[in-house]
């Protein structure tokens, strides 16, 4: 077989048709005997559940104080930063398919992007709570805007990026939710068109803002679609890398390293495919959408997956090869501790899950092989997360006196509000999932009109046939 | 200029590159008579200047060979008119005059390194770091790489070269199999060579992020040049057929990707060093910044940064032939100083721990001299083989096989 242009390969399969691709699609959302009953209301019903927890937390915690947690000291950050930084983190996967890939004209993305976004933006709130409680007086959190001496009398401390993460996230959050409501515009115009119901009429028909698909709409749509994506751009790049600089502008031996940005970048990419996975690879098939979530799609997920997990056990490598070639004494130590001390087991299940686990991608057969995938997923998920915990406590718990070293075990609080976050994820999304539609509808459309009126030569069974005359 | 769409150009000949071997010999002659004279002037300037030139063209060689490992893994459409460009700038034969071309640097490694010093004062930094920067295990690991690269190199060039003539399609996925794992290899690889190479000049000092950055140099060089080769004769046979809007933008947003990875991994290492400003560390920027290297560092951030992003912005710019020509023509010349501004300060050492800034006769001798010689083998190596891979599907349609 020739390399072909991934470009023109097909990413609808099935005989089709624009009324069958609304249907497939829209009506998930429109014809509620579509949905797929206990598959839908089983994770709806545990992330519901792990909500309550969540708030139960919370409560509790605003009522006694960050005391309820294990952070200590030497250990100032526990869980609050490791779940920030994880959740963030599987945020930039949406990001990277809105903007990156539209701006490279990857076609592939067309079908998987306002599922990712809806995630980023889910995953953005989730990770929102956790500094903002760590402050231990969120009712004080405007602090952190530079809202200026005449009312607040004091500056936020501009030079630390911790008070960058505010600006980056909060642009993060605000730019993505813009990015997937003006792209499900023409699609509520869709459904309000499509909906028999009163109900559903009314309700897309405020939300499509007065959507009638002329020329002069798309024309516009199109321009801000651009521009929003060209914003978004840097903000993969920016948003992990000012949550790395919390930790690398410091002096703390395994924090200060000049490879975090783009380490923390990969690993934020990595994470965010993993989970996309995580989800796609179910509910395509509850739904019935393989043929618009194609194999296609898995596999290139999969292989972005791979390549930045690649990148991210180079960071690995990297850390351990610079300790010891820096002869810096505090170095070394950090590093013989993280592979050796006491928190031995993170760092090595760590290495498991990131570094070899995610190996057995380089084989085709597993790439297409969706049970497999989801368990890698899942490693990389843990992984990810391991890797957080392993950069925050090991570096903190032995410091450089060691009369002040101690240990750090998150308490059920830390537990109860991490486990929290992922049912407020996962009630989020599978509510997303009932009442919007999940698959940017015109977007498979306009590449269906694609596929059709391409030339003969695109099409793949002809150039087979041109490469097979060459031989 | 205005081109019809995707139209080939009316040719204006044949691309010749024979012409570029009397040039490279003209550099070589220059080159070497500069170098003498600073051979003459002291061993010791004549080895540290000599470092600088052939960091620069061991950048661009070891750039073309990544680019050729990156273009046979990802299939992409863009590299497809390049390919040949960069098989014959990081292929075998270059990689093995490269390797020739290192012997002044282990003659000179006493001269260029101070870690190789066995009777300087006790220092406990460069004690704890003898197990990584001692003179066998230097010597042992540059074979080590060229081995490697050149193996590599070898393999890929001549599985391309059959397809040409054998058209078996299955020597492409074969490419692929070996490019993949390579890439890994030669990143890990590139973070140990420049960690050689250039790191342990300032034998105290690292910073993880290096071989990241190398991989940005290195991929900013590849790019650039084969674009300035490709469009310095887009009006000839055969990239006449090749050149059209579609290319040329993919290639400038290539740069305009590279460019902005430039920015983001200099602004980055600066931040972190500078916002901890521990005293073993900050010393990189502060040789980099005394005297007049600071005014240095500005022309290369504005001319390697801002210069080419906002060119490379412009839609028009990308969609031409001949104006993306002089982007890619500048990020090219830019790295000249970059690279100086780079390797030469930790050479000029003044008092108390400062700079002094100067241009020395071999740091330009040293330049033409790697150059003439580089610029010679690539000529006769491009040469040797049909300028477009012709077995190639992904070549746009209308090429005509038998342009050679």
């Amino acid at each position: 077989m020739a390399p072909k242009n991934p470009l023109e390969e097909t990413f609808i399969e099935g005989e089709q048709s624009y009324a069958s691709l609304d249907r497939a699609i829209g009506d998930i959302v429109l014809d509620q005997k579509r949905q797929p009953g206990l598959k839908w209301w089983v994770p709806f019903a545990i992330g519901f559940t792990l909500l309550q927890v969540m708030m139960l937390a919370l409560t509790v915690l605003v009522f006694t104080g960050t005391g309820i947690w294990g952070i200590n000291n030497p250990v100032g950050w526990g869980f609050a930063i490791i779940n920030f930084v994880w959740w963030i983190g599987i945020g930039h996967a949406g990001t990277l398919i809105s903007a990156i890939l539209l701006l490279f004209r990857q076609q592939w993305r067309n079908s998987i992007n306002r599922f990712a976004e809806a995630m980023t933006i889910f995953a953005v709130m989730c990770a929102g709570i956790f500094p903002l409680m760590h402050t231990g007086r969120p009712w004080v959190a405007y602090w952190l805007m530079p809202i200026g001496p005449d009312t607040l009398r004091m500056w936020p401390q501009f030079r630390s990026p911790l008070v960058w993460d505010v600006f980056a996230v909060s642009t993060y959050f605000t730019v993505s939710a813009l990015f997937w409501f003006i792209g499900m515009i023409p699609d509520f115009a869709t459904l309000r068109d499509r909906a028999t119901k009163v109900f559903p009429k009314v309700a897309f028909g405020i939300v499509s803002m007065g959507w009638r698909g002329a020329s002069r709409h798309w024309h516009r749509y199109e321009q801000a679609y651009l521009i929003l994506a060209g914003l978004s751009t840097p903000l993969v790049l920016s948003v992990h890398s000012i949550v790395s600089l919390d930790f690398a502008v410091s002096l703390i031996p395994g924090w200060h390293a000049t490879i975090f940005p783009p380490y923390f970048v990969a690993g934020a990419v990595y994470a965010g495919f993993a989970m996309v996975l995580t989800f796609a690879i179910p509910v395509r098939k509850w739904y019935a959408l393989e043929h618009v979530i194609t194999m296609k799609h898995i596999e290139w997920m999969a292989k972005i997956m791979l390549a930045t997990g690649l990148f991210v056990f180079y960071g690995y490598l990297t850390e351990v090869f610079f300790a010891f070639y820096s002869g810096v004494e505090w170095e070394r130590f950090m590093m013989m501790n993280r592979m050796t001390g006491p928190y031995w087991w993170a760092y090595w299940t760590l290495i498991f899950c990131n570094g070899l686990v995610p190996q057995i991608l380089w084989s085709k057969k597993i790439r297409q092989n969706t049970a497999i995938l989801f368990v890698v997923c899942m490693f990389v998920s843990i992984g990810m997360w391991l890797e957080r915990f392993v950069i925050v406590v090991t570096s903190l718990h032995r410091d450089f006196l060691p009369s002040s070293w101690g240990m750090y075990f998150g308490t059920v609080w830390d537990w109860g509000l991490y486990l929290g976050t992922i049912g407020f994820f996962t009630f989020l999304m599978f509510l997303f999932m009932r009442f919007l539609p999940m698959i940017n509808i015109f977007e498979v459309k306009e590449l269906f009109s694609r596929m059709i009126g391409a030339k003969p030569a695109s099409s793949p069974a002809v150039a087979k046939a041109e490469v097979g005359a060459h031989e | 200029m205005s081109h019809d769409h995707h139209e080939p150009l009316p040719a204006q000949g044949k691309a010749d590159f024979g012409k570029l071997i009397p040039v490279g010999g003209i550099m070589l002659l220059v080159g070497g008579g500069l170098s003498a004279v600073a051979y003459g002037q002291g061993q010791a300037q004549f080895f540290q200047s000599y470092l600088f030139g052939f960091v620069f063209w061991m950048l661009l060689t070891l750039g073309c060979y990544g680019l050729v490992l990156l273009h046979h893994t990802v299939r992409g459409q863009w590299s497809v008119p390049l390919l040949r460009i960069w098989e014959a700038g990081g292929g075998a034969t270059m990689l093995i005059t490269m390797a020739v071309l290192f012997a002044p640097v282990v003659l000179g490694l006493s001269e260029i390194y101070h870690w190789t010093d066995k009777h300087a004062p006790f220092d406990k930094l460069l004690e704890a770091k003898r197990w990584w920067l001692n003179d066998g295990f230097f010597i042992l690991r540059q074979g080590i790489y060229w081995f490697v690269w050149i193996v590599t190199a070898w393999i890929l060039k001549r599985s391309s070269l059959r397809e040409d003539k054998t058209r078996d399609t299955n020597e492409a996925i074969r490419r692929t199999n070996i490019s993949a794992p390579s890439i890994l290899l030669f990143l890990l690889m590139v973070t140990v060579c420049w960690t050689d190479w250039v790191m342990s000049i300032e034998a105290h000092w690292y910073s993880t992020l290096w071989g990241a950055l190398f991989m940005v140099y290195q991929g900013l060089m590849g790019l650039a040049f084969g674009t300035v080769v490709f469009l310095t004769n887009a009006r000839k046979e055969p990239y006449n057929l090749v050149v059209n809007p579609k290319i040329t933008k993919d290639l400038g947003n290539m740069m305009f990707a590279f460019t902005m990875l430039w920015g983001y991994l200099t602004i980055s290492q600066y931040l972190i060093i500078y916002s901890a400003n521990l005293p073993e560390e900050t010393t990189y920027y502060v040789f980099r910044t005394d005297n007049s290297w600071n005014l240095l560092g500005a022309f290369v951030v504005l001319f390697s940064f801002f210069v080419p992003f906002l060119l490379l912005l412009a839609p028009r710019i990308k969609a031409a032939a001949n104006t993306l020509l002089l982007t890619a023509a500048l990020i090219f010349v830019v790295r000249i100083f970059d690279v100086f501004w780079l390797v030469a300060p930790a050479f000029h050492h003044g008092e108390a721990a400062r700079t002094t800034f100067g241009v020395r006769i071999g740091d330009v001798g040293s330049l033409l001299l790697v150059g003439g010689v580089w610029i010679a083998v690539f000529a006769t190596q491009l040469r040797k083989a049909n300028l477009l891979p012709l077995h190639d599907p992904r070549l746009p349609e209308g090429v005509p096989q038998h342009v050679a």
